[in-house]
């Protein structure tokens, strides 16, 4: 049976983030489909931006951190961290993007939070101070923020390209709601500087955060989605529509 | 809408049909230039201000089978699918073309192009616009087997989706999405337009996420409910759920209805109230949250633990506790908002 665009999707995403060719379906499927052609090339460019982030320079104390914190969660941590790979498979670039905002948002999320009621047994002595927390949690927030910019620099340097797949009219909208999004975090950061072991302000952080990498992932897919068949020509249909 | 009869639809009206586009690739199994009957009309002089305008009405009959997948993929112009009995797909398109006079409406008719290819188990229909300079809304209307898979992807425009009963997929980037009467697993996307889902029962997934629009379900059973926008509101009601998520970041979330007994609820807000109004036949562990709000509850909870602002205001900052047998689970927080716990006398039908 003729392969979908979504099943080369799917298909392509579960390879790419193994690191294995593409086999002869997915290049067969790639040989006939001008879209995903075109989503290829477009996601390359995500790539290139995902590239220039380099890798992500994880804080020295952060693993015991998560050691500590997968414990607490009876969670075995593994022996050493996961090296970086960026894969040729646009989506897993893609992909790794997202995961490696995330899992870096994790880190951050997971290391300077104490439980509430106070600490366990064993770990009052490592325990931070009020002020080495805030620090660090000022600290990580940056790198991870600073991440994030850059990532999204790169998906609007994608999404505004002259040819890109999406109508200004959208994008502007998916701006909006990302501003939307920035507030909450920075509502979110002010109240833990203030607050640092809030549990509220943390979990409005996180969410904050994970619905901006959901409204960035939204943002990909839409893209792919208006490559599927002469989506060029409709962006720009559309455009024309709009400014009659 | 549809201005003749389907029965009246038959392939052997296609010598007689206009041409409107290329045909769909040769490698497909089955290829269709949809209409086999086609009817023009001069719509002229003026429509929405976008100038002259062209319709063109097609109607076209597929033979399915009864668990086939449906797919449409649409640019400009609306989708409304329905369930209905049989095993055929009966698609009415409506094409709208502008110009600045009448041929170059025609010109931008021409250019409208919808393929129809039928592969075994799988229908997709796709508009096709194809240059920079297209004027065109193609709006779909499909009436497919009631057990058929749905799968719609819009740019701009409504899609509106009742009684199919397999899988429905649904997205669309600028308009409203509303289904009602669905059965299978149920996904449902706008990226700005409100999203609506009513009287549907179904055991598997719901959910229903919006970006920029409202998201409101009502009478709506599923195994598990997603629900979520990032500036809107989120109302769930009258529904029943075994877990379900309902989050906004600048809009009020509701839950309005019963809970069910062993379930998780999970409603979050970072600008927004929320509302929860129960009835109380199931008993629930609340866990209430807020920031820079209050919290309030007229169902009496015992077991509670509660946290209050310092300030003279003495905001209640947190309220934990148990109403009844505690079955339930429900986690409620707002950074920015206020929580409400009503318990509601009757639930609005």
């Amino acid at each position: 049976m003729t392969m979908t665009c979504r099943e080369f999707r799917e298909r392509a995403l579960e390879l790419g983030d193994a690191g294995v060719q593409l086999d002869a379906e997915l290049r067969a499927h790639l040989d006939t489909c001008d879209a995903c052609r075109a989503v290829a090339a477009e996601l390359e460019a995500i790539a290139s931006a995902a590239r220039s982030l380099g890798p992500r320079p994880v804080p020295a104390d952060a693993w015991p951190r998560l050691t500590l914190a997968l414990g607490r969660a009876g969670v075995r941590a593994p022996v050493q961290e996961a090296p970086v790979r960026w894969t040729g498979t646009w989506l897993a670039v893609a992909a790794s993007l997202i995961l490696t905002l995330g899992a870096a948002l994790w880190v951050v999320a997971r290391g300077p939070v104490v439980p509430p009621g106070g600490d366990e047994a064993g770990s009052a002595a490592e325990a931070p101070t009020s002020s080495e927390l805030v620090a660090s949690i000022e600290s990580e927030l940056q790198l991870a923020a600073a991440h994030y910019e850059k990532a999204i620099a790169g998906l609007e340097q994608v999404a505004t390209a002259s040819d890109a797949p999406l109508d200004p009219e959208v994008m502007a909208t998916l701006r909006e709601n990302l501003k939307v999004i920035d507030t909450a975090i920075d509502d979110s950061r002010l109240a833990l500087r203030r607050e640092p072991e809030n549990r509220v302000a943390q979990e409005s952080l996180f969410e904050a955060f994970r619905r901006k990498i959901g409204l960035l992932q939204d943002t990909i897919a839409l893209m792919n989605e208006m490559r599927k068949g002469d989506e060029m020509g409709a962006a720009r249909a559309v455009e024309s529509l709009n400014k009659s | 809408m549809i201005t003749a009869p389907f029965t009246f639809i038959v392939a052997t009206s296609v010598a007689a049909a206009s041409q409107l586009g290329p045909i769909a690739p040769p490698a497909r199994p089955l290829a269709y230039v949809v209409p086999p009957l086609v009817a023009h009309g001069w719509e002229g002089p003026y429509e929405d201000g976008k100038g002259p305008a062209q319709v063109e009405k097609s109607w076209k009959t597929f033979t399915v089978s009864g668990d086939t997948t449906v797919t449409v993929g649409n640019f400009v112009g609306n989708v409304t699918v329905t369930g209905g009995p049989g095993n055929e797909v009966k698609l009415e398109i409506v094409k709208r073309a502008w110009g600045k006079d009448e041929a170059e409406a025609k010109r931008q008719l021409e250019a409208a192009r919808v393929s129809v290819n039928q592969h075994t188990g799988r229908l997709e229909i796709r508009s096709m616009p194809g240059g920079p300079k297209h004027r065109i809304a193609i709006d779909f209307s499909l009436v497919v087997p009631a057990g058929a898979n749905l799968e719609v992807n819009s740019m701009v425009g409504d899609l509106k989706i009742t009684g199919v009963k397999g899988e429905v997929r649904a997205e669309t980037v600028s308009g409203s999405v509303e289904a009602s009467g669905l059965a299978g697993l149920v996904a449902l996307k706008a990226v700005t337009g409100d999203v609506k889902l009513w009287s549907s029962a179904s055991a598997s997934e719901v959910a229903a996420n919006s970006v920029s629009g409202n998201v409101m379900l009502k009478g709506v059973k599923a195994r598990s409910l997603t629900c979520s926008t990032v500036s809107g509101s989120v109302t769930v009601a009258n529904g029943a759920a075994e877990r379900a998520v309902v989050r906004s970041v600048n809009g009020d979330v509701e839950l309005v209805g019963g809970l069910t007994e062993g379930g998780r609820y999970e409603l979050k807000s970072h600008a927004g109230d929320i509302r929860l109004v129960l009835d109380g036949k199931v008993g629930f562990q609340l866990e209430a949250n807020t920031f820079n709000g209050d919290i309030v509850s007229e169902l009496a909870l015992t077991g509670v633990a509660r946290t209050s602002s310092g300030d003279r205001y003495m905001k209640r900052k947190a309220l934990h506790g148990t109403f009844g047998d505690g079955s339930a689970q429900v986690d409620v927080s707002s950074f920015n908002g206020s929580v409400q716990v009503i318990k509601v006398k009757k639930v609005a039908k």
